[in-house]
């Protein structure tokens, strides 16, 4: 039982895992048991040998995983979405689209002048038409004859009454 | 950032500059750790395609739990990492209900066509090939022992959190890794290869 422990005690002094004053203990153990000191010596030899046998991953993984790296960094995921934007804008005042966009707009105010001064014309063309149309609008209402008969009606009425009361006052005086 | 300013820099610093948008931090983060996570995920799952596909899946989990500011200043950064490759780890394994096929002859033919691409010196073969050793032995460990030994020695977990990781005592995760090397000496000697362990005594 005394001999496992020893040994994983060497382990913890090869791997650095002991306290400042238990390794210093552990040394002057490892001094004067020379079995022990050649388990120490055997193990220290084989753990440095095992760390020379490490093995590297392919390039093509390292290349994937910096692709991953790159892909995803968000400084740059930001800085896409503003080229992004950037981009649409940028296209539209790219000196292509800006000799375009002016033409457009020249166009735009010539045919807004023109379409003025059009409406203007018609527009003062238009007012005694417009007025003729008022009376128009209004004259044949009070040409219909559905509409007349009321008015006759009433001068025919009052024409009754007017003679009425003359016969009434040709009465009186008689 | 700077470049050599970037390299002294510690890991907290270079995890709030890439929180800030700093791309080329997280590189060197990734420079700094990709063998270690590698290695760990590749001992783990014993299968270099699953390693380099779970390795990837690691790293955009890290990145995405960096970004959205679930890194806690106060750990460490590569134990962090490594928690993240274990649980893929263990999610793929309950994910394919079986136990991945060893392939090192696919480790073999990956790993060293990139070394033969590059000028390299007699050593460097010899290392490359003690080291493909090394790992070949590793792999034939008993599924704990390993992923204690794979943690403390690659991913640079205490035993401690091991432990916590793993849901055992310190004292078991100590005697894991002490059955780990003690194993590793053993398989050594059975496949007669035993000469790269041996050297270092």
């Amino acid at each position: 039982m005394r001999k496992p422990n020893k040994e994983k005690n060497i382990l913890r002094f090869v791997f650095d895992e002991m306290q400042e004053i238990e390794a210093s203990n552990f040394l002057s153990e490892l001094c004067s048991d020379d079995e022990l000191w050649d388990k120490y010596e055997e193990w220290e030899g084989a753990i440095d040998e095992m760390k020379e046998a490490e093995a590297g991953p392919s390039e093509a993984s390292l290349n994937k995983i910096m692709a991953f790296v790159e892909e995803t960094n968000p400084n740059k995921q930001a800085s896409k979405q503003q080229d992004k934007h950037k981009g649409w804008l940028s296209s539209l005042f790219s000196g292509a689209n800006l000799h375009g966009m002016l033409a457009a707009a020249m166009l735009v105010f010539v045919l807004a002048g023109v379409a003025g001064s059009v409406y203007k014309v018609k527009r003062s063309q238009n007012l005694s038409p417009d007025r003729n149309n008022v009376s128009q609008k209004i004259t044949p209402a009070v040409q219909d004859p559905s509409l007349q008969w009321e008015p006759v009606k009433i001068n025919e009425g009052l024409e009754d009454v007017r003679t009425g009361i003359e016969n009434l006052m040709k009465k009186d005086q008689l | 950032m700077d470049n050599s300013l970037m390299k002294k820099a510690q890991d907290r610093d270079l995890i709030k500059a890439f929180m800030s948008g700093n791309d080329c931090c997280f590189n060197e983060l990734l420079t700094r750790y990709k063998s270690k996570v590698f290695t760990t995920i590749y001992l783990i799952v014993k299968d270099r395609e699953i390693a380099e596909d779970l390795f990837q899946e690691v790293m955009i989990k890290v990145v995405r739990m960096i970004r959205s500011g679930k890194y806690n200043e106060e750990g460490k950064f590569l134990p962090w990492v490594v928690r993240i490759a274990r649980n893929l780890a263990i999610d793929h394994f309950r994910k394919v209900q079986r136990n991945p096929i060893q392939n090192e002859s696919a480790d073999y033919d990956i790993f060293n066509s990139i070394q033969r691409a590059e000028p390299s010196s007699e050593e460097q073969i010899i290392k490359e090939e003690n080291a493909r050793y090394i790992r070949s032995l590793i792999q034939e460990l008993p599924d704990k022992q390993r992923e204690v030994l794979v943690m403390r020695t690659y991913g640079e977990l205490s035993f401690k959190e091991i432990a916590d990781i793993t849901d055992v005592s310190i004292n078991t995760a100590l005697g894991r890794m002490r059955y780990a090397l003690l194993n590793l000496k053993k398989l050594a000697q059975e496949s007669g290869k035993s000469r790269a362990y041996e050297e270092t005594k």
